[in-house]
This record gives C-alpha cells, structure tokens and sequence, in this order.
C-alpha cells in the first residue's frame, strides 16, 4: 500500500480508529498493529509476506537462544546463521542476477563463452530495511547491548511496523522495541503533530518529488537528446525529488508512528545545506548511515587500525553502501564516489591548509560545492545504464545546443515555474526548521494563523499534487 | 478541552468551506452548468411542470421555449451529454429538491440505457454527476455500478478530478457557466448547423427505408430495464407522470428497431406512454436539413419535434394552463421573433363553399392551402369523396402556381427557360384518405392565382374534366 493512495485513505482512518480503541489492552493492541501491518504489507504481494514471518521467526529464535548462551563460539555460530539467513535472503532477492551478470561478463572478459541469462526474480518491497532491522537486533543481543524480548507478538511487530516498514527509517531494536511494551494514552497534541509531519511529507512527495519526477524521467530515459543545460536541469530536479521522495516518506512514516504514539528516528535534516560530504551523511538518511557505521565500519576496526585503514574502512561502507541501494554498478559508483570525497575530507580535515567552512562566504561555497557534487554524484545513482552515466558526465558542460522549451522536457511552463517555487519553498523551510524547528514555530503562532497554515497545507497537496489514477507513484527507496 | 474544540471546529468549517469553494472553481466549463444554474434560477421564480431528461438527444431535440408555447405549460430541459439511464434517476432526484413538476419526460435511446463502460462515455457522466452534489447512498450506490473505488474521488470531487489543470482555473470566479453563441432555452442547446453532404447522401431514404426488425434475444438487459423501473418508481412516488420518448435519428430507420419495441413493451407495462418519434417523421415533416448530423436536430427540426411533442402532451397529459401569469409571459416574450425564424410559419388561406367542379363525380367544396418556409401543402375537400374515392388511381393532379408580378423572379428554372409565368407541379392522387392533399416546395411566397385540373395517369393527353382556378390568395 502506498502512503499517496486512496486505498492507504480509506485504510489509515479505520485502522486509526481501532488501533484506539483496543490501545488500552497491550496484547490486543499489538497483535492488531501486527496484523494490520501484515494488511498492510500484504496489499502489495501477500506472498512476500512469507519472507517476513520468516525473518521475524528466525530472528526471534535465534535472540531467544543467545540469551541464554554463554559459550562464545555458539553464539559466534548463531548470529552468523542469523547473518547468512538474512543477507542470504536479501542476496538472492536483489543480487542473484547482479551476480549472475557480473559473473558471465567477467568470464567472458577473460576469454570464455557463456551466454548471459537472469532469473525471474520480483524483489520484495522493503527486504532491504526489514533484514537489516532484525538483523541490528541479534547484532546488539549478540553484543549484550540489548536482552533479547521474550514477547514474540512485539517483536513481530517490530520487524513489521507498517509506518517504516518498507522504506525505513532503520529503527534499533534498543529504540523502538521497548515501545511495543509500554500502553499509550491518547495526545490530542501527538496527533495534531504527527498529521502535520503527514502533511509534510506528502507536499514533499506529491507537490515536489512527483512534478519534478516528470521532467527527469524525461530527460533520464533519453539523455543523448538533450543538451548540457537539460542535462543539468535534470540532475538538480532529481537532487530534489530523491530527498523530497525519501524524506517525505520518512515525515509520513514518523508522522504516522507517532499519531500511534510511537516515535521514530529522524532520518533527514536539512542535508542540502551540508557544507561537506561528511557532514551530508550526517543528515541523509541518518538511519542508515548510523545503520552502517554501527554495523560496518566499527566490527571493520574503524578508526582504531591507523590512518590508512581508517581511510579503507571509510571506502567500503561507502561502496556497501552504494550496492545495498542497488544491484548495478552505478550505484557501486555513486557509493564510491562518496567513499573517496569523504576519505579525502578526512585526509585534509586536519591540515592548516583547510578553509574555515564557517563564515558566510566560504560557507555558502562550501554548501554550493557539496551539493555540486552530491548532485554530480546522483548522476550515476539515477541513470538506466552505465553509458548513459558516461554519456551524463561528459556533456553536462556541454552548452552547445540551445535549451528546449520546458513542453521537449516533459513539464508544461507553469509546472516548470511551480517545480522552481516549491523548490525554493523547500530550502527556506528547511533553512528555519534546521534552526527552529518549523513545526514549534507553527505550533506558538495563534490558532486562526495556525489553523490557515494547516488548510494551505492540505490543499496545496489537493491543488498542486501529482496524483490520480495514473499517477500514483512509488517511492523511489522502494525499489532498495 | 475547550480551546482545543474551538481550534478543531474552526479548522473543520475552514476546511469545508474551501473544499467547497475549490470544487467550484475546478468545475469543468462547460453549458451543462448554465443548464443547472439556470434551473435552479427558475425554480425560484416558478414552478415546472414538465421536466426533460436524457442525453444530447433530448437537449438537442425538446426545445422549452417552442413546447411552452406550443402546450401553454412551463417546461425544461435538463437532458445531458450520453447521460445514462441509471444516472438520470440521479438527476431527476435532484431536480426534485428544487421542483416538483408534473410531467418528467425521459429520452431513451439503446445507447443511453446501458452503462456507460468506456473512459469516454464515464467522463461525460460527470457533468451531471457534478449537479448531484450529495453524498448519499443513493448515488454511491449507482456510482459504483460504473465506477470503480479509484474513481470516486474524481467522481465526487471536481477539485480531485480536474487538479492538474490548476494552472487554467481562474481561482477567483465561482462561475463556471460558459458562454453560448448558439440558441439556449432553459436547457435546450441548438444550432442552426445542417448535415454534411456526404451525410445527406447517406441517408436520403431515411423516411421511405423500412427498419430492420431481428430479433436475438432480449436486447434491453433485466439491469437495464430495473434503471429505467427505478427512474418510473421515482417518479410516480412523487405523484409526476412519466412520458418516455425516444428521439429522432437518421441512423434509426437503418438499424435493428427491436430495441424500440421493447422499450415500448417495458413502458406499457411500467403504465406509461411511450412516443419514438422515429416512427412520425413524415407528421412532424422532418426533412434532411433539419438535423445537424445524424443523431441530432438541428434549430429547425428541434422546433418540428418540440411542436410535435407539444401536441402530445396537449392530447395525452392535463396540464394546467401558465400562459396568463406574468413570469410565463416574461420568459416567453421573445417567442414571435423566434417563431418567424426557425419555425415554419403556417400561414394559412382558406376557401369554402365553393363548389368548384373538377370532374362531374368530384366537387371541391373547400380549399385550404397552407404556407410555410419551405412549401405550399394544399388540401382540397371534396362534398363526396367516398364516392370519388375509389377513381383516384385514374388521375394526375397538374398545378400550376402564378406568382403575383413582385415573385416573378422566384419562379424556378424550367419555368423561367420554358418562359412559363407559373411554375408547374404534378402528383399522383393513389392512396387519399379523407381529401385530396398535395405539396409542392417553391420560393414563391405570394400566390396570384393557383389553377389545378385532372389528366390521365399514364401521361398528359390533355385535361380530363375542368381545370379550377383559386384567385386572389391573400395568407393569414
């Protein structure tokens, strides 16, 4: 079910409704967020719902018996059964032809003859978050960072909370499990804020993402008919809608939680305003990238192994990074290319020679040059085919034709213009919420402004958003 | 607890009232909204007594402007684009909240009376669906006989439907109406458009062609039939008679008619009067140029049906008579400039007891000659016809019809190359019921003298009997 349709409208509500009305009794609540979360899930392929039972199965087992283990090398052998299982899982569903590809190129390259073929696989929606949530669980009771939870019911419907349940953000076990054994009251104020955070993120999805979706699909599935200057339009719109895409869901999804009474991580603040790419992992997908460092670079050594490890460690949980978003070589790349910034970040963060990304000249240049380069970085992380990302790369400073009229790229001019206004809408909103929280502000103003505010909300979405019967469309962090 | 209901009352009107606001700026533009709001205008004047209904046919066809004068009653027409019958009970249902009248008439033709089930055909559902602005069960549930659960936002919600023409709506006008350069009364949408010339070609024989009845099974679903039982119900609930028609089409009398008999048989059944106009196109004198394509009449055909239906219900249905209150006169004011116009004047002359021989047997008693924007249609009224009857297979009628000086440049090619001052016409008098009746389409307007004598059916070997002469023609 997606969270920008009508059958999500309709389901919202009634499950809203029951969820408070059975939310005094624990068992019962829970079993009814499972079950609804399974509805949920199940809208989209009910078979796939098979592969979460079992990871939950899995996973609940195997924390129940490393609770109890003390012998180091069973545990060793219980998490790795927990490990394999799921990246297991999570390799054949999203990487079996990945592999398959690479190997018959890579033979062939070397002089062999194997014909190419690929397997008829549908990835399931989501696997890419569920795994590596219930993966952190036996991870953290592995390293008694956590007990193992000896509620079954919760711990489904930790694995299956629908609000993040296919996009993320990645919660810990250590945050949001605890939250399935404690009864909430309901916060008429909780509500009101997390239908807000709603709001948002569907404006950001629908309003944003989706318009600007239009033009770079165009220009992205030809882009040897367009010119340097389409080319760069294209890459900016797709900076955009990526982060309006995925931080809507992500403002959906802790808006939703937290109407329940459940609070989420952030997983997005202000990221376009970074002035590094080190500090732009620090506010893109916060849950992942946490996700990684936790999980990845720390077991890897981190930082502890020199300055040259340090700088390797830092490579491959950015290029793990890069192929956990997707089964291609361009996303290997993308995760690369971020890989290599944020080495050469470190490497020169100490030198005398570093500018001060303070002050407001040099601070402006710093956020301009970041996102430059994370939108350059996007190039390869959007692109159909590893040609087109050269093709990309290569012409985006080609200005010799002239630019189209905004009709050839795919959006008529007022849509264009309006793609331009909401993108400038964004940033200043992200601007004030970065330093004041925008929804407080909203919050102390007085109620006919505030209640103005929320109408305006609602039916900018109404008016401006790309939505009906053929428009629906997917988050883009579906697919990973 | 009470500031917070205060800001969620507040939030909840605000929220309404733009909702409302937005869906009437996202209305679509178009001339069924001025058949609404003229509607609902006039209902607050006065009451309807006869309502129309049904698709272009009927907006097309029934003209208020020509039945009110024609059956001194109070009439409109809410007929819509392909409006389907299960929708039109909607419509009817709503028209009710604003007026009670006396008659409904409903235009039924075979592709109304099935679902609509094309992209096409639902969108034009829409137009009336927007005047049947409630949320009640009643149209949930014949929505959702053709419409599936993704479409309801946009059926019940111009805002939701039309959204992505944003940059076209004019957010600060609520009228949506459009404006209309051809003719618009109360609901009725004309042209003076004719029918193309490869159309006119096509169906020259649509009166004399014979329609095709095959009958393979029922061609009016029991579905389809419980709609148009549904629309009756409503109807007589509500104390209206219900008068269902279907209107004239060129393509009818080249189609299967089964599909009129049945109707026909569902309405006798159902209590009703049924008139398929398709059946009276030589009574109501429907001609090729009458029809704007071959669905559809145009002004001129309009006003012959509207006349026809008229003296229908004048026939069939007590209506009471509205011609003496002042609102009838107001709306009705500007119908003499109309009928001078698009209605054929029936400008008559009348002879009697003249006693005028043609032949020893046949004595015209009476002429009655009658002129309209077309033709002369001359009637003679024998003292013995029965008795002359039986001999009319013999003859031919010769005319000849003398213009006064001022009309002699109207006179028709032949005369005016054979050097004739009158123009000649000829008729077969086989198949006469109760008077001797011809017609003859001239340019001539003013008749100086019209002379009609006998001859032989095979050919002219000079006149049989007197030829008459009628003088001194002056029309009233």
């Amino acid at each position: 079910m997606l969270f920008n349709s009508l059958d999500f409208a309709v389901f919202f509500p009634i499950f809203f409704l029951l969820y408070w009305l059975v939310a005094k009794n624990l068992e019962l609540r829970n079993v009814f967020l499972l079950l609804s979360s399974y509805v949920f899930y199940a809208w989209w392929d009910w078979r796939f719902l098979f592969l979460i039972i079992f990871s939950s199965i899995l996973d609940y087992v195997i924390g129940q018996k490393l609770g109890k283990l003390k012998n180091k090398r069973r545990r060793k052998g219980l998490l790795l059964i927990s490990l394999l299982s799921n990246l297991g899982l999570l390799a054949y569903f999203k990487y079996a032809n990945f592999f398959i590809d690479s190997f018959v190129n890579s033979f062939n390259f070397f002089g062999g003859s194997l014909d190419s073929f690929s397997l008829n696989i549908i990835l399931p929606v989501g696997i890419s978050f569920y795994t590596f949530q219930t993966m952190s669980y036996t991870i953290d009771i592995y390293r008694n960072k956590i007990t193992p939870t000896k509620n079954w019911i919760s711990f489904f419907a930790f694995v299956a909370f629908f609000p993040q349940l296919v996009a993320g953000p990645i919660e810990r076990a250590s945050h949001l499990l605890p939250q399935f054994s404690k009864v909430y009251k309901f916060k008429y104020s909780a509500l009101k804020s997390g239908l807000l955070l709603v709001a948002f993120g569907l404006f950001k999805k629908m309003v944003i993402a989706d318009r600007l979706a239009i033009l770079v699909n165009q220009v992205y599935s030809d882009p040897t008919a367009h010119s340097g200057q389409e080319l760069i339009i294209a890459t900016v719109f797709f900076a955009f809608q990526i982060y309006c895409d995925f931080s809507g869901y992500s403002d959906i999804a802790i808006g939703l939680a937290r109407t329940m009474g459940f609070d989420l991580m952030k997983n997005f603040n202000a990221p376009y305003f970074s002035k590094s790419i080190t500090e732009f992992w620090r506010r893109w997908h916060i849950s992942l990238s946490t996700w990684f460092r936790d999980y990845v670079y720390i077991p890897l050594g981190g930082s502890k192994n020199g300055t040259y490890k340090t700088y390797l460690n830092l490579f491959i949980v950015f290029v793990v990074s890069g192929l956990w978003h997707g089964a291609a070589i361009t996303f290997i790349i993308w995760g690369a290319i971020h890989g290599i910034i944020i080495v050469l970040e470190k490497a020169f963060s100490n030198n005398e020679l570093t500018i001060k990304r303070s002050g407001l000249i040099s601070g402006t240049f710093f956020m301009l040059f970041t996102f430059t380069m994370v939108s350059v970085a996007w190039v390869f992380f959007r692109v159909n085919s590893f040609s087109d990302s050269i093709y990309i790369v290569k012409n985006l400073l080609n200005f010799n034709q002239e630019i189209n009229t905004y009709y050839h790229l795919g959006l008529a001019t007022y849509e264009f213009k309006l793609a331009l206004i909401v993108i400038v809408l964004l940033l200043i909103f992200d601007f004030i919420h970065k330093k004041y929280n925008a929804l407080r502000l909203l919050n102390k103003t007085n109620f006919v402004i505030r209640n103005v505010a929320y109408v305006v909300i609602i039916f900018s979405i109404l008016i401006f958003g790309v939505y009906g019967d053929e428009n629906v469309s997917e988050f883009i962090y579906f697919q990973f | 607890m009470m500031k917070k209901i205060i800001s969620i009352s507040f939030l909840g009107v605000l929220i309404l009232l733009t909702y409302n606001y937005l869906n009437k700026v996202f209305l679509t533009e178009h001339h069924y909204i001025n058949t609404t709001e003229s509607f609902k205008e006039l209902t607050k004047e006065s009451n309807i007594d006869v309502l129309i209904f049904g698709s272009s046919r009927a907006y097309r066809t029934f003209n208020p402007f020509v039945i009110d004068y024609y059956s001194n009653t109070l009439s409109f027409n809410l007929g819509s684009d392909a409006l389907s019958v299960p929708f039109t009970s909607l419509v009817l249902e709503q028209s009710l909240k604003y007026n009670k009248p006396k008659l409904v008439i409903f235009e039924i033709h075979a592709n109304t009376i099935k679902y609509p089930n094309t992209e096409e055909a639902k969108g034009f559902q829409l137009r009336a669906l927007d005047f049947v602005n409630d949320l009640s069960i009643g149209k949930f549930k014949q929505t959702n006989k053709a419409y599936n659960f993704k479409e309801f936002m946009s059926v019940y919600s111009p805002l939701f439907r039309n959204h992505a023409k944003w940059y076209e709506v004019d957010f600060l006008n609520l009228s949506r109406t459009v404006e209309i350069k051809e003719h618009f009364h109360r609901g009725f949408f004309g042209t003076e458009m004719e029918i193309s010339q490869t159309d006119k070609e096509k169906f020259k024989d649509f009166k004399s062609v014979t329609p095709k009845r095959v009958q393979k099974g029922k061609i009016i679903k029991e579905d389809e039939i419980k709609e148009v039982e549904r629309f009756v119900t409503i109807a007589k609930k509500n104390g209206i008679e219900v008068l269902i028609v279907s209107a004239p089409s060129l393509r009818t009398p080249f189609e299967n008619n089964v599909f009129f008999d049945e109707l026909s048989g569902i309405c006798k059944l159902l209590g009703i009067n049924y008139l398929n106009f398709n059946d009276h196109f030589s009574e109501m004198d429907l001609q090729l140029n009458d029809f704007q394509d071959p669905g559809h009449l145009n002004i001129f055909g309009s006003s012959k049906a509207s006349i026809y239906l008229a003296d229908f219900i004048n026939k069939n249905y007590k209506l009471s008579d509205r011609t003496t209150e002042f609102f009838w006169k107001e709306i009705n004011q500007d119908f003499e400039i109309f009928e001078s116009l698009y209605i054929d004047s029936n400008d008559s002359y009348f002879l009697s007891k003249q006693k005028l021989e043609i032949k020893s047997e046949a004595i015209v008693n009476s002429i009655k000659i009658i002129r309209n924007r077309r033709k002369h249609l001359i009637s003679l009224y024998l003292i013995d016809f029965e008795n002359f009857k039986s001999e009319l297979d013999k003859y031919k009628m010769g005319v000849h019809i003398f213009p006064v000086e001022k009309d002699m440049p109207l006179l028709n090619a032949r005369s005016k190359s054979e050097g004739w001052k009158f123009e000649l016409a000829d008729f077969y008098l086989k198949g006469q019921s109760d008077s001797i009746y011809f017609e003859f389409n001239s340019s001539i307007r003013n008749i100086d003298r019209i002379e009609m004598f006998l001859y032989d059916e095979s050919g002219f070997k000079g006149v049989i009997g007197n030829k008459i002469a009628v003088k001194n023609i002056v029309f009233e």
